[in-house]
């Protein structure tokens, strides 16, 4: 595969480039527009700007652009921003360049002759504040990570003397190199190059059995190097392209070893020495594709999509580190020493539509799809708590197959009404290859159908008012295997709930929208969206999914210079589920029900206004949202065994965000302008707060890692100068 | 609900009132007659309409006189708005042949047609057939011509545009679990080809995974051990549009891993106190304390994604 890539970097790029002097003349009218130059009239300028925010712990969202660093620090800091470009409308050449250091892309730039190639440069940056101050025990991140000199586990951790502070980020950054060159009337070639990187820490959970659970920093360091090259053909009647497509992934921090923290630990119980990650594989995909479309009349078009990808990983596996002085007996050798592993995807969409009444139109679509892995299950030891090796546990390798067809009309009546519907079948196997507890090699295929209907009906326009009304139905049948079946039948000391997408089901939704407009100057929206899956299930797991989605707006725009608009939010998830108690190999097993609710309600009002013509220009945005999650238990069945369950936390989450702004012409090129934002949020999680003490024993017990949620209420001003010329 | 319910009853008949009275303008333009011969040439049209709204219009791509596709190279205003020869001879009793004004949907097709006559092929040559098109979405539904800069090529200003006509997805970048659009670092073309994608939901590539896996390349695998429904579709799982739960999760963890595990080793508790705080399968990151690996293992010993 890299030889591939090399290969197609020697022989791609450099032919690209050669072309460019031999560049063919406009094109006519009906050919590819990537090369478009944008408007001439964006006017050039650049700024310079200071800000002050008040709050080192103002986190402004979860994200960063080139300023979040300076975001992160009380006091003052700078930003920027530069726009310049030309265009000479005579031969059509045009280039640009955008820098900005707080949002948008940091840097895009290009440089083209409209019609005949362009090239851009992009290069972006955003940060993602995972949590806030997040403390654990370990001196120094890294592949290894070492408890300190007189750490003693399972004791130590308790003190917070021994804990280091610090915030769990990581930045991505992404660097792409774009061309596009017309060659001749119907010919046009592509080429994009693009470097993605993520590097900065993640948490990754450690344990030892089940003991000593401890929260890690794991170092990420992600690189990943995508090349699509795609000629494309069009003419009046035919539209096809040809793409290859190469991505590399390469994971420069693939293994992480730790001491435990948390647990002491001794023979038999735990080995006591390194526990060792692997934090994921190198991976390398080509995909070759072409999609294109024929108009077989005015019409009537005929519309294809076909690829072929293969996935490849064979990085060498990681050694069972196993602590040689609890565990002298055990050969830890792997069967394998990597996966060599090979996954081909396969896509095939035909499609054809057209409109063969000025009132009716049609769509019919088959697709097809499919995952097809290339290489074998693995029978690999298991290692038990007492520290013998058996066998028994198997890789599974997985397949997927999908094919599905699709049928859709429309009709349009008097007064602006339609009605459109479908039907859609999906047909799903997917298969599972493995060996069985005995060693033995078993393959099985599960099979689900989906049939889906819907209808959707526009209401004859009653004066202003615009009504839409949408509904939905989709009913899953599924045909398990019977190795499926055996594990999920009642009964079984291991029995586990059916996994939802292979549950019997049924899914309603029910949609209004409606419009109404009160002459040119204010719009009201609204729309109601229900939706409720109800799942056949014998078994444990979930049972039924509702949503419930209301949004309701209105624009107001009373003269040219003034635009205002508001919305409000509502949405409402219940999701109602079974389990078990785990009762012990005698005693039957009580069941519970939970029910877990999310109401999210949202609320937001933007203003645009040029407040004096020509001079002054201001804007606002208020922004509100406020979430409540509920998780009430009851036990459904008492089997002798009293279910431990009670009143559990409710969680609730408000952010909310004030900005204003306003620019004050000071000359035809002189701009001042100032922004003011200020941000508050104010979470509650016990899923977090509970490990705000490590010193207490309830949580010290369970994770060696503390963090913050991240509240914070901060306020930043800027003020920046803009000169256009 | 029933007091958020009344509330935007309220706040919705409150607007309403402020609301002014439809006028009759705009219908009476469109039903001038239109016109059938081309005018003298783009100083015609400039003559009268000489704001910078008509000016922007030219000043792009489309202004571009060197390119012989482009409408300043032919026939200028006209090369969109079709014959305006009447127009510019008497504007209070012929319009030209086409105009954009109104955005109803028994438009669309022509207005649509105004800009395919050029804008044919490359990421627009899936739009005719495609859910926006058999939507009855027509280009200038999204894009501006007629501005300084097109809010659609705005990478920051882009989503807004959107969410005009999908509001249900409005709030879902409002919440903090989310991915960084309102900091323009993700736009929604970034997953989606409004003109007609490869895809379901118009997405740019040809299944969700694949199209998740352009940034998040690292869960492609294949992986030693794998988890199916992590293969089978992100989705399962995740809400690319934002949700209450960490990670963009569909339902909060441990409970949505009990959709499909109960009590395989562990016991299957519902979490309740008094072992509430103490459990490590309920705080911090749930059952992903332990079962780290859950889009995939490459250890011989992750069998269980614990590593």
């Amino acid at each position: 595969m890299k030889r591939a890539r090399q290969r197609l970097y020697r022989a791609v790029v450099p032919a690209f480039i050669a072309m460019l002097p031999v560049a063919h003349a406009a094109d006519e009218y009906g050919v590819e527009d990537e090369t478009a130059a944008p408007p001439a009239d964006y006017t050039n300028h650049v700024e310079i700007g200071i800000g002050f925010t008040d709050d080192g712990d103002g986190k402004f969202g979860e994200y960063g652009s080139g300023l979040n660093g300076a975001l992160q620090s009380d006091g003052p800091f700078g930003f920027g921003s530069l726009r310049w470009g030309a265009s000479d409308p005579a031969s059509a050449q045009y280039w640009r360049i955008d820098a900005d250091s707080q949002q948008g892309r940091l840097l895009d730039a290009v440089w083209g002759v409209q019609g005949d190639f362009a090239f851009s440069l992009r290069g972006d940056r955003v940060e993602k504040i995972e949590y806030g101050d997040a403390r654990h025990p370990y001196p120094a991140s890294g592949a290894t990570l070492l408890l300190p000199a007189g750490f003693v586990p399972g004791t130590s951790i308790r003190d917070e003397a021994w804990y280091a502070g610090h915030n769990i980020a990581s930045t991505r950054e992404v660097l792409g190199v774009d061309g596009v060159k017309h060659l001749g009337e119907h010919w046009t070639l592509r080429l994009d190059l693009e470097s993605q990187s993520k590097e900065g820490e993640d948490t990754l959970g450690g344990n030892q059995g089940f003991y000593g659970v401890v929260l890690l920093p794991e170092e990420l360091d992600y690189r990943t190097d995508l090349v699509t090259a795609r000629l494309e053909y069009a003419d009046e009647r035919l539209h096809s392209t040809f793409e290859v497509h190469l991505s590399e992934f390469d994971n420069g921090a693939r293994r992480l070893a730790y001491s435990n923290a948390q647990y002491a630990g001794s023979p038999p119980a735990r080995p006591l020495g390194l526990a060792e990650f692997d934090t994921g594989p190198d991976n390398e995909l080509l995909r070759l594709s072409t999609d294109g479309g024929y108009l077989l009349d005015g019409s009537t078009r005929l519309a294809w999509f076909v690829d072929w990808s293969r996935g490849e990983q064979d990085e060498q596996l990681l050694p069972l580190h196993i602590d040689p002085v609890y565990y002298p007996t055990v050969s830890p050798d792997n069967p394998i020493d990597s996966l060599d592993g090979e996954v081909e995807r396969s896509s095939l969409r035909l499609s054809l539509a057209g409109r063969p009444l000025a009132r009716f139109d049609y769509r019919l679509e088959f697709d097809y799809r499919d995952r097809d892995a290339g290489h074998d299950p693995v029978a690999l030891p298991m290692l038990s708590y007492t520290g013998t090796a058996s066998g028994g546990h198997s890789s599974h390798v997985y397949e997927r197959e999908t094919r599905r067809l699709s049928l859709e009309g429309g009709y349009r009546f008097a007064n602006r009404a339609r009605l459109r519907g479908g039907y859609e079948r999906e047909a799903v196997d997917r298969g599972s290859e493995a060996f069985d507890p005995l060693g033995r090699f078993e393959s099985y295929t599960d099979e689900t159908d989906d049939d889906r209907y819907w209808l959707e009906l526009k209401l004859p326009r009653l004066g202003a008012l615009s009504l839409a009304v949408r509904a939905e139905y989709l009913l899953t049948d599924p045909s398990l295997s019977d190795e499926t079946l055996d594990f999920i039948a009642p009964g079984g000391g291991q029995r586990r709930a059916t996994p939802f997408f292979l549950l019997e089901r049924s899914r309603d939704v029910y949609a209004l929208d409606l419009d109404y407009e009160l002459g040119h100057t204010t719009a009201l929206y609204g729309s109601f969206e229900v939706v409720r899956e109800d799942f056949d299930n014998e078994t444990y797991g979930l049972h039924s999914r509702d949503a419930r989605v209301a949004d309701l707006g209105v624009s107001w725009s009373p003269a040219s210079t003034l635009s205002v608009s508001a919305y409000l939010g509502r949405e409402e998830y219940e999701i109602r589920q079974t389990g078990r108690q785990m009762g012990g190999t005698s005693v039957p097993y009580s069941e519970w029900l939970l029910v877990s609710d999310d109401d999210a309600r949202s609320l937001g009002v933007n203003l645009e206004w040029e407040a004096i013509e020509g001079r002054l220009d201001l804007e606002a945005e208020f922004a509100l949202l406020d979430t409540q999650s509920g998780y009430a238990s009851s036990e459904i069945r008492n089997a002798g065994i009293a279910l431990l369950t009670g009143p559990m936390p409710d969680v609730d989450d408000e952010l909310l965000r004030v900005r204003l702004g306003g620019t004050w012409r000071l000359s035809e090129r002189l701009d001042i302008s100032g922004r003011y934002l200020w941000e508050r949020r104010d979470a509650g999680d016990w899923g977090w707060d509970t490990l705000l003490d490590p010193a207490a024993a309830t949580t010290a017990s369970s994770l060696g890692f503390a963090w913050a949620r991240p509240d914070y209420d901060a306020q930043v001003l800027m003020m920046a100068l803009r000169y256009r010329f | 609900m029933k007091h958020s319910t009344a509330a935007i009853l309220a706040f919705a008949l409150a607007l309403a009132g402020l609301a002014q009275p439809a006028g009759a303008a705009g219908a009476a333009h469109e039903e001038m007659p239109a016109s059938t011969t081309y005018s003298d040439g783009t100083g015609s049209c400039t003559s009268c309409h000489d704001d910078a709204h008509a000016g922007a219009a030219l000043s792009g791509a489309h202004g571009m006189a060197g390119d012989a596709r482009a409408p300043a190279a032919g026939r200028g205003c006209e090369s969109c708005h079709g014959p305006g020869g009447e127009h510019a001879a008497d504007e209070r009793a012929f319009r030209v042949a086409q105009t954009f004004g109104s955005r109803d949907a028994e438009t669309a097709a022509a207005r649509v047609e105004a800009c395919t006559a050029c804008h044919a092929s490359g990421a627009q040559r899936h739009f005719q057939a495609s859910e926006h098109q058999r939507a009855d979405v027509a280009c200038n539904d999204c894009h501006r011509v007629h501005e300084p800069r097109d809010r659609m090529l705005d990478r920051a200003a882009q989503a807004e545009a959107c969410v005009d006509c999908h509001r249900e997805l409005r709030s879902g970048m409002n919440k903090y679990s989310r991915h960084p659009m309102r900091e323009g670092k993700v736009a929604c073309t970034d997953c989606h080809a409004p003109h007609g994608g490869r895809g379901p939901q118009m997405l740019v590539e040809a299944t969700v995974n694949e199209t998740c896996y352009r940034c998040h390349a690292e869960k492609r695998g294949p992986f030693l051990f794998e988890h199916e429904p992590v293969q089978d579709d992100c989705g399962q799982c995740h809400d690319p549009h934002g949700s209450v739960n960490d990670a963009l999760l569909v339902a909060r963890s441990p409970f949505l891993c009990q959709q499909c595990h109960n009590d395989t080793r562990h016991p299957g508790t519902v979490y309740a106190n008094p072992n509430f705080a103490a459990n490590n399968r309920v705080v911090g990151k749930a059952c992903q304390n332990c079962h780290t690996a859950v889009h995939g293992s490459n250890h011989p010993a992750g069998q269980t994604f614990r590593r």
